[in-house]
């Protein structure tokens, strides 16, 4: 309830106006919300140019879930004619339906503090949100907007578009609910960390994934966490905290992403490009010393560096006798170590099928 | 190890016995020399490093060395992949021209052009990688030549998506 209250006082620093607005918009239940279609997605954007220039309008209300107190049913997008954006996320409280402007307030000031890089998954989503509102305000067809480029902690990333995230909830669990995010989510989830918000002063990142966690049932009030708001909360679930773990079987990671699967030379140019560099490397499996294959041809995995170095094949040459044993071994080495750093088994067996099928491809395996 | 141990042992390995040959001590040792420099950066260490990498990759060593000299200004690093580029053992023209990725400068476009006539997959990949990072006009005119030269279709098709992107 504390933290409640404290929501609604943050709600002071929007206009008084808007939340009117906003309740007034919410007559519908809240859990028609959650399990409504997607009107907002269809509806033709009105243009900023026929905006009121005196009150603030509602531009668009989509059901996409982010979770905070209790539970955040829907995200509210408006536009103020003098081009101030404001999102805010719908709560529901105890007490009932409200309005909570203080997540996104609190992005809002990042973003005035000049941040333009985020080590969280949850920022960048919120960064890929406001985008879409300028673009909104040029009357663009929402359906497109997707940021396709974001400047991020480890690089810059491109965009696939931006219901990614919502594309893959809808197929493994039959549920809407969609981030505007330039990450698929398996990107966003394979995040190193989210320290952003201890970088500039606070006690805690944003953890994303939140839309995802809602629509798969799992805990709300934990999953999203808000600079300078309320108590410091209990340290997250281990399954609920932002690293490694994906949800998503069916995305596979291109070059210059996490735990893509492909030849060194194109890994390394992926790394290059996307900044992943930094804390990722192309692994070889098999090993370069055991291979047929060049350097640069020879079959990878994008793993980060301080996993690289713990394989069972750095420094040392390890010559099991034949291409198929020492694959073998090195698919079991991976499983372990990919395991022991938090990674969803299931997005790693898919990576090391395709690790398994490339080196098979290349040849040299005998039956 | 101290500092005067990892000099001697790059010193000592101008360049490295090739991974073929090498034994995992010496691998090893490499390693550790490797995160004393990146605990320790030392310009000393710059010339050294570009000259260490011997055929192969050390067992996954040498593709982590270029975190050793990326905390280097350019000014520092650039003098020297110019000659590692052009250097007699094709490892450290290879690794060389991956770390020139961090280092994209106009006073590389020559060697790494050079690369680019070697009949050697993995140093014309390599190169163009390196290319790319520095862009401009003139690399757009060295990748344009080279393409018509080109026979392998990978690299035919990484020239065309960077020659895309530069154009953008």
């Amino acid at each position: 309830m504390r933290r409640f209250l404290s929501i609604l006082a943050s709600l002071s620093r929007f206009a008084t106006l808007a939340v009117a607005l906003m309740l007034a918009c919410l007559a519908p239940p809240a859990e028609a919300l959650l399990t409504s279609s997607h009107p907002g997605l269809s509806a033709p954007i009105p243009s900023q140019a026929h905006a009121p220039e005196s009150i603030l309008i509602i531009e668009e209300i989509h059901p996409v879930g982010y979770a905070y107190d209790g539970e955040c049913l829907d995200l509210c997008i408006c536009v103020e004619p003098e081009m101030h954006t404001r999102v805010f996320c719908i709560v529901k409280s105890p007490t009932g339906l409200a309005v909570g402007g203080a997540v996104f307030g609190h992005f809002a000031d990042l973003m005035e503090m000049g941040v333009d890089k985020t080590s969280s998954p949850g920022l960048a989503a919120f960064g890929a949100t406001s985008v879409v509102l300028l673009r909104m305000m040029e009357g663009t067809d929402l359906l497109h907007m997707a940021q396709k480029q974001m400047t991020h902690a480890t690089g810059t990333i491109i965009s696939e578009g931006v219901y990614d995230g919502g594309k893959i909830l809808l197929t493994e669990t039959g549920q809407q609910a969609a981030e505007l995010t330039p990450y698929p989510d398996y990107m966003r989830a394979t995040d190193p960390d989210a320290t952003i918000c201890e970088k500039i002063g606070g006690w805690s990142g944003v953890v994303g994934k939140t839309a995802s966690l809602m629509a798969l049932g799992m805990a709300t009030a934990q999953n999203l966490r808000i600079n300078g708001i309320g108590p410091k909360p209990p340290p997250l679930p281990k399954n609920l905290q932002a690293g490694p773990r994906v949800s998503s079987k069916s995305v596979v990671p291109g070059p210059g992403e996490d735990l893509y699967v492909g030849s060194y030379g194109k890994s390394y140019r992926g790394n290059v490009k996307t900044g992943l560099r930094d804390t990722h490397t192309p692994h070889h499996v098999v090993q370069n010393a055991v291979s047929p294959s060049t350097t640069s041809k020879g079959v990878t995995i994008n793993i980060r560096k301080n996993i690289h170095i713990k394989t069972r094949t750095f420094t040392r040459k390890v010559n099991l006798g034949s291409l198929r044993k020492n694959l073998a071994a090195d698919i079991k080495d991976l499983l372990k170590l990919l395991d022991q750093n938090g990674y969803d088994r299931a997005f790693v067996r898919q990576q090391l099928r395709d690790l398994i099928r490339q080196n098979k491809a290349s040849g040299g395996f005998d039956k | 190890m101290t500092h005067d141990e990892a000099i001697q042992f790059l010193r000592a390995h101008q360049p490295m016995t090739p991974t073929d040959q090498i034994k995992d001590a010496d691998a090893q040792t490499y390693n550790e020399v490797r995160r004393f420099f990146l605990s320790s950066p030392d310009k000393a260490c710059i010339p050294l490093f570009l000259n260490s990498f011997g055929d192969g990759d050390c067992f996954g060593v040498y593709q982590l060395v270029e975190d050793v000299i990326a905390p280097f200004e350019a000014g520092a690093v650039v003098p020297h992949l110019a000659m590692s580029l052009r250097s007699p053992h094709r490892s450290i023209r290879y690794w060389s021209a991956q770390i020139s990725t961090r280092f994209p400068s106009f006073k590389l476009i020559d060697a790494l052009a050079e690369l680019l006539r070697e009949d050697d997959f993995d140093l014309r990949y390599a190169s163009v990688t390196a290319l790319e990072q520095i862009g401009g006009e003139r690399v757009r005119d060295v990748l344009q030549a080279h393409r018509s030269q080109e026979d392998d279709d990978e690299i035919v098709e990484l020239i065309d998506e960077v020659l895309k992107e530069l154009s953008e």
